[in-house]
């Protein structure tokens, strides 16, 4: 069985029931009606709605309710602010999953290597992670971006680059924590082997604030694809929620509805996606089960 | 030596105490305990995890208040006292800990944690404390030039000497010693218990001896109190409670403790029974007990 | 020929020696007891067997040899395994239990899920198979209502419970020899005459050879067929159980065994008594 399927199948064996557990988190529930919610409109919702984003339909600043405007007003080029916020979710939550995904990875395969074989090597990696924190992250990912040329794809690179450090620091706390417990000594006396430990003993104990950190994660890479989007270094060929407040920027006091509306965007997904960590991070522990 | 006198030192009427748990369960912690302590007699309680013995000391030294029932302390009721009401009768229990690691604060240096109580309660300061401290230490078997020393110099034994040493110093009459050996290795052990033999001699104390081991009981106790579920279910001499046990619980805890002699080994039935739990849903309780005097002091539960 | 024969076992942490020219056998099917104080160095022995001891500490094996019987019956140092061999050998021939049932297992899987952990780990079982035969194992450790308690997590048992499971993981591949480190000290009296029964009993059932260490001299008279008694960082005198306890030849042995609280001594006397204790205790 490969690495991924060990840890994918102990994460299964240790979550059975938790689903009924975050069903149980009315909150949780919320923000994953909400997340789905969003996720279904920014996937479906460009072919149900019909108007291009790109495209200008009215009047450059139409307010919401103006007669000859859509339902959300116009930005400054006169283009459907709703049209964008449907049609720039996908860049957006895109970039978000890929980066926090990636920041994840690397900050797991980390911390995980550094909290559990300790000496030179915790040493080692550790100074890594350090070099990277120290980096001005926002600054580290314009230059990324700036001389990797703005696009999708690169700018969900460099806010993974920049972000992993605090899932490497929070893995290694829990590799850590978790490695001196007797059920670890009790795994190794049945003579499971570094990995399978790793993978199925450890993994599992230190998923809970891992989840959290996961989802915290995926709402850092949205607002920090917004910002690097709001400082004009996202992709400029497509429009993401992030574009779009920066376009706009100029005209926040005059046309308050181009900025706000996909403000809210950002602010319900990143909500959503918290409100569902937080229902995750109880449902993996078994000891809330069964209540 | 263990008669008593006009009023015991302790006494407890009816007394019963629960705690919320998660949900709307409750524990039934103590369940209608009345017993008695004698001046200068050891009384110990033992029982299995969950009976509530900890609970009743607890209860005796008011750091709980019962729900039912009194607590007399030399005749007096001091079951609703409040804080301030409570401080001078507090000078009358101590009370020994399992873990002396735990009972030390390590950053205190250990004639300090011993001169603690004095200073709390007493009018003594200077190098008259001091002196009274070091008595104290000479009192507990430990040399007096080891005052100065932290805890983390001295072995387990050692540490929980000084914490005896700081429950004597307010010159109480009754000290509770919950699970007060049990953390010791068994030279130190022995040790411990021959020390508080000594003192009670010497000082005329009364113990509650709270003790998860019977052969340990055995030694030390002039009355034994059995615990089940939060109510006494069995109560009498040393005599009366380890030769002629009348509850099938009692005799079911005496027959489970290995002889330290393997000439005496017994077959153990392969049985697969566990300690119920004493906690039970709003509304409902265990069934109480009712106590019947089989011969003079010994009471058993009818079954 | 000794299924396990341990000679000059030496371990120390830095300056400070854990163990010091420790020695003694086991032979197949018997049942040692290993007694000792805190820091006597009981525990460091049983984990320089399993090779557990310098893992993750500054701990050292310096010197010794701890021949160990293989099933086909060649004879292997365990010091000098490789660690990939050590892990063929840890959980399929030499097993063990520790003292908290609890912390022994592991929080977030349900226990029967721990038991077919040990099975996939040795026997490639895949899922269903392992899952059938820690079933089985439920039934060995007379587990009652095992169907239900199967797919419990530990928090949901008790303690004699837990312990039970620890046992039915620690004999599922079938070991030559099962270490266990204060099974009983944990538990309460009464779950802990049941589990010492159980332990004989498996033991007559499975015929593994158990090296029990304890600190109480109750336990080991009742379920120890020879006794190796340990005092700071050595082996003080070893025997067979009746030897230790009634021809007792080293004087921190008599001492020891003075200072034992033994239920029934006092039957008939009035007061309670002091201990009289032996050498240096007194």
């Amino acid at each position: 069985m490969t690495d991924v399927g060990v840890a994918l199948e102990a994460v299964e064996a240790s979550g059975r029931g938790a689903l009924r557990m975050f069903l149980r988190n009315k909150a949780a529930v919320i923000g994953l009606v909400m997340f789905t919610f969003i996720v279904l409109v920014t996937i479906i919702g460009p072919g149900l709605y019909g108007t291009d984003a790109d495209k200008m339909v009215a009047r450059p600043f139409s307010p919401p309710g103006d007669e000859l405007a859509p339902r959300l007003g116009t930005d400054y080029l006169g283009r459907d602010v709703l049209a964008g916020i449907i049609g720039g979710g996908r860049t957006t939550l895109a970039v978000g999953a890929v980066a926090a995904a990636m920041s994840m990875s690397i900050g797991l395969l980390v911390g995980s290597l550094s909290g559990y074989y300790g000496r030179w090597l915790d040493a080692a990696l550790m100074r890594l992670t350090e070099l990277f924190q120290v980096l001005p992250a926002l600054l580290f990912a314009m230059v990324l971006v700036t001389l990797l040329e703005p696009s999708a794809r690169t700018v969900a690179l460099a806010i993974g680059l920049v972000s992993w450090p605090a899932a490497a620091r929070l893995t290694r706390a829990e590799f850590l924590r978790v490695r001196e417990l007797e059920y670890v000594k009790a795994a190794r006396a049945i003579g499971s082997s570094d990995r399978r430990i790793m993978l199925r003993t450890i993994l599992p104990n230190a998923m809970p604030p891992l989840i959290v950190a996961t989802a915290l994660t995926v709402g850092i890479a949205i607002l920090f694809e917004a910002g690097l989007a709001f400082l004009g270094l996202g992709d400029t060929s497509t429009i993401s929620w992030g574009s779009m407040i920066g376009n706009n920027k100029g005209y926040i006091l005059e046309a308050w509805w181009t900025v706000t509306f996909p403000g809210f965007a950002i602010f319900f997904t990143v909500l959503s996606v918290s409100l569902i960590g937080d229902g995750l991070q109880d449902a993996f522990n078994p000891k809330l089960r069964g209540r | 030596m263990n008669q008593t006198v006009a009023a015991p030192l302790v006494e407890l009427r009816g007394v019963s105490r629960q705690f919320p748990t998660d949900g709307r369960a409750r524990v039934h912690a103590v369940v209608n305990v009345s017993l008695q302590i004698g001046r200068g007699e050891t009384l110990a309680v033992v029982g299995e995890s969950g009976c509530g013995k900890s609970t009743l000391a607890n209860l005796i030294i008011r750091l709980h208040e019962p729900d039912e029932g009194t607590v007399l302390l030399n005749g007096t009721d001091i079951s609703h006292l409040g804080p301030k009401a409570m401080r001078p009768h507090r000078r009358t229990m101590q009370v020994v800990f399992q873990d002396p690691f735990a009972s030390l604060d390590p950053r205190v240096r250990v004639g300090a944690a011993v001169a603690e109580p004095l200073k709390v309660h007493g009018t003594k300061r200077g190098e008259e404390l001091d002196e009274q401290v070091a008595e104290l230490f000479e009192l507990v078997g430990l040399q007096r030039i080891m005052m100065k020393n932290f805890p983390h110099q001295f072995s387990g034994g050692q540490r929980q000497r000084i914490c005896i040493a700081r429950a004597l110093a307010l010159r109480p009459e009754l000290v509770i010693a919950d699970e007060a050996v049990s953390a010791l290795d068994v030279s130190v052990q022995a040790q411990v218990m021959n020390l508080m033999l000594d003192l009670q001699n010497e000082l005329g104390l009364s113990y509650l001896f709270i003790s998860h081991d019977l052969a340990v009981v055995e030694r030390i106790a002039h009355r034994v109190a059995v615990m089940y579920l939060g109510q006494i279910v069995e109560i009498g001499s040393r005599e009366q409670v380890f030769s002629d046990p009348r509850h099938s619980y009692t005799a079911k805890l005496i027959d489970a403790v290995p002889i330290a002699d393997p000439r005496q080994r017994t077959e153990r039935p392969l049985l697969t029974g566990e300690i119920p739990s004493p906690v039970w849903p709003a509304g409902e309780g265990p069934e109480p007990v009712e106590l019947i005097e089989v011969e003079p002091g010994h009471l058993v539960a009818k079954e | 020929m000794a299924l396990l024969s341990v000679t000059d076992l030496t371990v120390t942490f830095d300056e400070f020696t854990a163990i010091d020219s420790v020695g003694f056998e086991i032979q197949p099917g018997e049942t040692l007891g290993v007694v000792g104080e805190s820091g006597s160095g009981k525990s460091v022995t049983a984990l320089s067997i399993m090779r557990l001891v310098e893992l993750g500490s500054r701990a050292k094996v310096t010197r010794g040899r701890i021949d160990f019987e293989m099933p086909d019956g060649s004879v292997i140092d365990l010091l000098t395994q490789p660690e990939r061999s050590m892990q063929d050998i840890r959980g399929k021939h030499v097993s063990m239990i520790f003292q908290e049932p609890l912390t022994s297992l592991n929080p977030v899987f349900p226990v029967g899920e721990q038991i077919a952990e040990a099975l996939r780990v040795h026997e490639g079982l895949d899922k269903k198979a392992a899952h059938a035969r820690a079933r089985e194992m439920f039934d060995l450790v007379r587990i009652p209502e095992a169907d239900k308690r199967f797919g419990q997590y530990p928090h949901e048992m008790s303690g004699g419970m837990r312990q039970r499971v620890m046992i039915a993981i620690a004999l599922s591949c079938g070991p030559r020899l099962l270490i266990a480190d204060e099974p009983t000290t944990a538990l309460d009296v009464t779950i802990q005459a049941q589990t010492l029964g159980l332990i004989k009993q498996l033991q007559v059932e499975t015929g593994t050879a158990v090296m029990l260490i304890t600190h109480d001299m109750g336990v080991v008279a009742e379920v120890a067929d020879r006794v190796v008694v340990m005092n700071r960082a050595r082996v003080v005198e070893q025997g067979t159980v009746d030897e230790i306890f009634h021809n007792p030849q080293d004087p921190y042995t008599q001492a020891l065994l003075s200072a034992v609280p033994r239920l029934g001594s006092m039957a008939g006397r009035v007061g309670p008594e002091p201990f009289h204790l032996a050498g240096s205790l007194r």
